[in-house]
């Protein structure tokens, strides 16, 4: 499956995204630490305390000689720095262990937002032109029009609060009571993923429409096999090709939208940090995060060029 | 002579338009024997291909198949239910179609869309029908196929292909393999691979054979019997010696007339037919060729001439027929042949 | 021969005047197009007539009983601070309006110039429009416009100049790809032959055949910016009290969902209905000015 021009093709594809990752977080540097140095600091601090908090975090050096050692310091020890707010705090163990947690409940939105895009975009294609095509169309653009947190709301008043009898608090709004159970990843990941399942759906009808109408759709059909694995196997699979290219601006979406869900719902992962961190003027952490970000995109858009290579046999990156 | 396996009785196809009711295929009635070949010949949207796809039941929307009946060993397919006939399919009743390249499905390997026919109705085990896939391909002289299973369809030339839909349409033994212009998208010199395979396989494995085209000369290397087909209907039909030999409808000798020929006098023009197909959804009246026929009478402009036996074997739907347009109106000297041009009818005169 | 000469500047363009009147009709059958458009012209008036009176001083606090629901006095009820939440919702109605709308018209003007110029001349400054647009593609451009909105400070114009300056590429994307494939069509060919001048090809011809896409993509962009300033305002960070939005009166709600669900259902709703009008109305005039993208 994956010939030798692949291998090399993507091993060009991680210096690229190194490559970006490193311009995204220099040129998010470069704004931030445009600013004067108190404006980043928030202690309000004066005297020789301030002088010796500037020198603590280099902020006293010239700009190049800061950009240069925040550079140095992530291509050889992978070290964001510190901290503005909590002196001490270093970044990078905190924004790899939250991505771990955020990758739970985007990877969870991720799953459920592709899954059911494809059906509900299937089931509208097998049935053009009647009426739960229109239903499923319509509701598809309620389903994008929809924000996320307002998504959240209505669920958290539906589950935590009219129905909270019969849910025995399971869903119940906790505020920074995040314990990492399965359980509370639904209700985030559903809110997170619903907007873009509607984009995936309306995608997956449109190309199944295309493809339904191929000639080897007919071949498969002439030669007896069954409806559903001529759907599945024959019809599926080629409309998938140009649903994958959605990947890449899903991942950023769901990125995206994670920064009000997780705030939502408590949850302490990176989007959480994010905007805590603007909120808190700690740009040290925005800038990590932000790093983190870019470097996630470049990878979820590599894993959407190798989907090309598993699915359609046709690609080849030589 | 053996009883009929495909009868066709009176088949009528439509698709509803925006432009109204088309017709495309129109009353069609036909037999086919057990290992007979047999081509059905007519211009694009003379309804030949639909006529093949309401055998199978695979006309695409909108069309309908309004009434008729297509007899399979005596049981009627547009009776049958939706499962019935996907048995039917791919097992006792093959197709294969005018495109190669989007005919096969650009994401699976070639060998397994062969396997899937076999496996689609419980012929063989996994390990079987892979076997067997590799001895079709065999048969259908595609070299190294051990390797070509594994090929994905566009690594595959042309020729190779339309030689896997073969192999896939032959991989049940179907008793009828209905070929919809298998050639027309292949170079010439495969072309003639093509039909020769077919014909080999028509008379080694008695498999019956529906050749589509809009070619006589593919007709005349492979079919015994022809069917001519023009605006959904049947024009004339019989062997296919007899019909090159002397064909009676005005429309079959003008196809005729329009082969390229190796023995033709060089730069002497080919001949085509003057006009163009009729819009099917706006039928003209009487017999439906009479705007492009040379040798219209009168009546031809407001009856419609029945299928009636001509010659043993041999029927036609012509008022005039070819033997009285020879004797009486010059046919075989006539260069110019333009509609009315040998009986001199114009619209202008038909009281 | 001079006359031949100028008839040949003049180039033979696709018909026009039928595609907008086609198009025109198509829309007007198109009934959730139409819906929408009541809606937002209704919504527009909504909003101009908070410039002039609302039913109470929208920042004025007690009005009505704290967390008080609806009622004759308070048609949308009140919020923590007793103030009148229909006041607020209309004045937030401006700030979405004015977000959208502005936002589309500076990404108008910077990205159609843009994206002509490169699609036209292609060279260097195609080089550097696709750069630009490939690095934005693999960033989440509207956390970069959060950092923006942040460095800048936040109020409202901020917030319209961060948008456009992560969005701006997407229409000149479009416009690039459009000038691309129009510039090889013969009546462009012709006009160039005959040496008119480019400004003329670009805003005489190309602009014009392109006006379509460009029209369905900034109606569509709307959504994106009010949901965008929805979104920071919701953080905490967009627009700053008193000004109520949509987004941070939602935010307000959610605190108080339990005992107080009107206060976040209210603003909601109205931001979803008004998101969902405009995608409606995208969408419709979509399929009018090209029918071959439906089914």
């Amino acid at each position: 499956m994956f010939t030798r021009g692949t291998l090399i093709y993507i091993a060009q594809r991680i210096v690229m995204i190194a490559f970006t990752v490193l311009a995204v977080s220099s040129i998010v540097f470069l704004l931030i630490h445009r600013l004067p140095g108190d404006a980043l600091l928030s202690e309000r601090v004066r005297g020789n305390a301030y002088t010796e908090l500037l020198h603590h975090y280099g902020l006293d050096l010239p700009l190049y000689q800061q950009y240069w050692n925040f550079i140095v310091g992530v291509v050889t020890r992978g070290d964001l720095g510190e901290s503005l707010v909590n002196r001490g705090l270093k970044i990078t163990p905190l924004v790899v262990r939250e991505t771990l947690i955020s990758a739970q409940v985007g990877g969870v939105a991720l799953i459920f937002t592709i899954g059911l895009g494809l059906i509900l975009g299937v089931f509208a294609a097998i049935r053009q032109n009647t009426w739960i095509d229109y239903l499923l169309t319509t509701t598809s653009v309620i389903g994008y029009s929809m924000p996320n947190f307002v998504i959240a709301a209505v669920l958290i008043l539906v589950f935590g609060v009219w129905l909270d009898n019969v849910t025995q608090g399971t869903f119940f709004y906790q505020l920074g009571g995040w314990k990492g159970g399965a359980g509370q990843l639904w209700l985030p990941a559903f809110a997170l993923g619903f907007p873009y399942a509607s984009i995936v759906a309306r995608l997956t009808r449109a190309s199944m429409l295309e493809v339904i109408r191929q000639d080897y759709v007919r071949t498969a059909r002439a030669k007896g096999l069954r409806e559903s694995i001529i759907l599945i196997r024959h019809a599926l699979r080629n409309a998938l090709i140009p649903v994958i290219t959605i990947l890449g601006p899903l991942v950023i979406g769901i990125i995206t939208g994670s920064v009000v869900i997780e705030n939502f719902f408590g949850i302490p992962g990176l989007g959480k940090e994010f905007a805590q961190s603007i909120l808190n003027r700690d740009y040290a952490i925005v800038i990590g995060v932000f790093t983190m970000y870019a470097a996630l995109v470049g990878l979820a858009n590599l894993l959407v060029d190798l989907a090309y290579v598993v699915i359609d046999p046709r690609i080849r990156y030589a | 002579m053996s009883s009929p396996i495909l009868q066709v009785r009176d088949l009528r196809t439509q698709f509803k338009t925006d432009g109204g009711m088309v017709r495309a295929v129109d009353g069609v009635s036909f037999d086919l024997h057990p290992g007979e070949s047999l081509g059905i010949v007519g211009e694009s949207g003379s309804g030949k291909s639909i006529t093949a796809l309401s055998i199978l039941r695979l006309v695409p929307d909108p069309g309908r198949i309004v009434s008729g009946e297509v007899l399979f060993r005596n049981e009627d397919l547009l009776k049958l239910d939706d499962e019935a006939m996907r048995e039917i399919r791919g097992k006792d009743i093959a197709m294969i179609f005018q495109d190669p390249q989007s005919s096969l499905n650009p994401v699976l390997k070639t060998g397994f869309q062969i396997d899937e026919a076999m496996l689609a109705h419980k012929q063989a085990s996994k390990h079987q029908a892979h076997q067997r896939t590799i001895e079709l391909l065999r048969k259908v002289r595609i070299p190294a196929p051990e390797r070509r299973v594994k090929d994905f369809p566009h690594q595959l030339s042309g020729g190779m292909r339309q030689r896997a839909m073969i192999a896939m349409g032959l991989a049940n033994a179907p008793s009828i393999l209905i070929a919809d212009e298998p050639t027309t998208a292949l170079d010439v010199t495969v072309q003639a691979q093509i039909l020769e395979l077919l014909g080999d396989l028509n008379r080694e494995l008695g498999t019956a054979i529906i050749m589509i085209t809009h070619n006589m000369g593919v007709v005349a290397g492979l079919c015994s019997r022809v069917i001519v087909m023009y605006a959904g209907q049947i024009v004339e039909q019989g062997p296919v010696d007899e019909i090159f030999e002397a064909p009676q409808h005005p429309y079959t000798w003008s196809l005729l007339r329009s082969i390229p020929r190796v023995d033709a006098v060089r730069h002497e023009r080919l001949r085509s037919i003057e006009g163009i197909a009729p819009d099917l959804s706006r039928l003209p009246k009487g017999c439906r060729f009479h705007p492009r026929c040379p040798f219209r009478v009168e009546k031809c402009f407001h009856d419609e001439p029945p299928l009636v036996e001509v010659k043993p074997g041999q029927l036609s739907a012509c008022w005039v027929t070819m033997d009285r347009a020879r004797k009486e109106m010059g046919a075989d000297d006539l260069v110019d042949i333009r509609p009315g041009a040998g009986s001199g009818v114009h619209p202008g005169e038909v009281r | 021969m001079a006359t031949a000469a100028a008839a040949i500047t003049q180039p033979i363009e696709p018909e026009q005047a039928s595609l907008w009147s086609d198009a025109w009709r198509r829309l007007r059958r198109n009934r959730l197009a139409l819906v929408a458009s009541i809606y937002l012209v209704f919504l527009v008036a909504v909003a101009l007539v908070a410039l002039v009176w609302t039913p109470y001083r929208m920042s004025a606090i007690g009005v009505a009983a704290t967390y008080s629901g609806p009622s004759p006095a308070h048609l949308l009820g009140a919020d923590e601070l007793g103030r009148d939440l229909l006041s607020r919702l209309m004045v937030g109605a401006q700030v979405s309006l004015v977000v959208g709308v502005g936002t589309q018209i500076l990404v108008l003007l910077v990205g159609v110039p843009i994206g002509l110029l490169a699609g036209y001349y292609k060279g260097w400054i195609d080089s550097v429009v696709t750069f630009i647009i490939s690095v934005f593609y693999g960033i989440p451009d509207v956390l970069l416009a959060m950092i923006l909105v942040f460095i800048l400070g936040p109020s409202l114009t901020n917030i319209i100049i961060a948008i456009v300056a992560t969005r701006w590429m997407d229409m000149a994307r479009l416009v690039r790809g459009q000038a691309l494939s129009l510039r090889e069509r013969e009546f462009i060919e012709a006009g160039r032959a005959a040496g008119a001048r480019p400004f003329r090809m670009l805003f005489g011809h190309i602009l014009p055949n392109a006006l379509g896409p460009i029209i369905v993509q900034a109606t569509l962009g709307i959504p994106s910016a009010i949901l965008f300033e929805a979104f920071l305002s919701f953080l905490g960070v967009g627009v700053q009290p008193p000004t109520p939005s949509w987004g941070s009166m939602a935010n307000e709600g959610v605190q108080t969902i339990q005992y107080a669900p009107h206060m976040v259902l209210i603003p909601s709703i109205a931001l979803s209905i008004t998101l969902m009008a405009f995608n409606f109305l995208g969408d419709g005039l979509r399929d009018a000015l090209d029918p071959r993208s439906r089914r």
